[in-house]
């Protein structure tokens, strides 16, 4: 699994160049708009080395970029920003979008796996956005790294707001089990947290969506968490 | 350079010409390549093992290709909009810049103009990457290809671990991509 970040960076670098593309091809003379491209990439070498480090690792045919990441990378990136504030979540085509992509790649997980994937909708990425303050206030990660997993947090998000009690996380962090996707949500049953309460951090969640709360704890698993998970143990 | 016209194409031949012309050693590298394209006899084990002695003996780095693309770029009044040389300690990732521009074109062109930009493309981006062997062997595949040599241009690319489809269709991708977002209104998207 390639980091949603690389992907990020490979965007970034033709996003930038736009304004100067655009004054070669179409004849703006818009040079504001061409030093501020060139302010962009400035200072962000980043942005090449991810570009040049993905297309050295893309293969005869197959490329990733269009074969992968449109397919998997693509609902990670718009959950992310959708998560972080960077789009508004709101009623519209490109929300829907979104949904209609992160649900065929969440049922292609859940296919791959046999286990039950929730459909998404619009309110779910609502709880989502407070569920990403409550991993804030909790402060066991930087918003970076919270952001970095936006669709488990998605995840997260649409049990809660389908009255799941208790939702299991990342397993990639639980158990460290190399990069395998192996996300999901399932019903824990009692509701009690089943690895111990000092490997949680318990987050006040009282989720405003639509005009009403919603009352839920959260369990943020700790990253440093050292929870052994076997096999059968999908999610922990 | 077929399908390749009017204000971008004489962007493109700029900037062969900037990269060439930056320095003796390397214009004279790829006057001797192009010359031995057009009689059909490359041997590609020798203009690699040539790049690498240009690489070794010149300072081929994004600096001074910078400075020579300013002063290049200024000799085209349809070019004036690109930064001046008074930016020119700014921009030392501006090759970066350029290959994303770059890239823009080509994937709006069909093959073979498509792999030739592309790869133009990328030797400014390895360039910024610091990477110059990496670049000369690019441009020197960008030039094969206009050649219709891509038998050429693919042993060459080997030569660095490339795969002259694979980063084509990478490039375009990335391309299709950001397009993809911006036809959505994600211009720019935040660190």
């Amino acid at each position: 699994m390639v980091d949603t970040n690389v992907v990020l960076d490979v965007v970034r670098l033709v996003l930038a160049a736009k304004p100067l593309y655009e004054a070669v091809v179409k004849g703006l003379k818009d040079a504001e708009a061409m030093r501020q491209a060139v302010a962009s990439v400035i200072g962000n070498r980043r942005w090449i080395a991810s570009f040049l480090f993905l297309s050295y690792n893309c293969r005869r045919g197959g490329c990733f970029v269009v074969d992968f990441a449109r397919r998997i990378e693509l609902p990670r990136v718009f959950t992310k920003l959708l998560l972080g504030g960077a789009l508004p979540v709101g009623r519209g085509p490109l929300l829907d979008e979104v949904v209609g992509l992160a649900e065929r790649w969440l049922s292609m997980v859940g296919s791959s796996l046999g286990v039950e994937v929730l459909s998404l909708g619009y309110g779910d990425f609502e709880v989502a956005r407070e569920v990403v303050k409550a991993y804030g206030s909790c402060g066991a990660r930087s918003l970076a790294r919270v952001l970095d997993n936006a669709i488990d947090i998605l995840l997260v998000a649409t049990a809660l707001n389908r009255g799941y009690g208790l939702v299991t996380t990342d397993k990639r962090l639980v158990c460290g089990l190399d990069n395998k996707i192996v996300t999901g949500v399932g019903r824990v049953h009692g509701g009690d947290v089943p690895w111990g309460s000092d490997l949680v951090c318990p987050a006040d969640a009282r989720l405003g969506v639509g005009g009403g709360v919603l009352s839920a704890k959260i369990y943020l698993i700790h990253e440093q968490c050292n929870l052994q998970c076997s096999e059968r143990e999908r999610w922990c | 350079m077929e399908g390749v016209s009017g204000e971008v194409r004489g962007l493109v031949l700029a900037l062969y010409d900037v990269f060439a012309s930056a320095f003796k050693e390397l214009y004279d590298l790829v006057k001797s390549f192009d010359e031995d394209l057009s009689r059909g006899v490359v041997n590609v084990d020798e203009y690699y093992r040539e790049a690498e002695d240009v690489v070794r003996k010149t300072h081929l780095d994004a600096y001074y290709v910078v400075s020579g693309l300013n002063e290049a770029l200024g000799r085209h009044p349809e070019f004036r909009v690109l930064p001046n040389a008074a930016f020119l300690d700014a921009l030392y990732v501006l090759p970066g810049l350029l290959a994303g521009v770059l890239f823009r074109t080509a994937c709006g062109f069909e093959a073979p103009s498509r792999g030739v930009v592309v790869l133009l493309g990328y030797s400014y981006l390895v360039l910024a990457g610091g990477r110059p062997l990496d670049a000369v062997v690019f441009l020197l595949a960008s030039i094969a290809l206009a050649r219709a040599r891509d038998d050429v241009a693919a042993e060459l690319l080997r030569k660095i671990g490339v795969d002259l489809e694979g980063i084509v269709n990478f490039a375009c991708g990335a391309v299709e991509l950001a397009k993809f977002l911006e036809d959505r209104g994600i211009g720019s998207i935040p660190e």
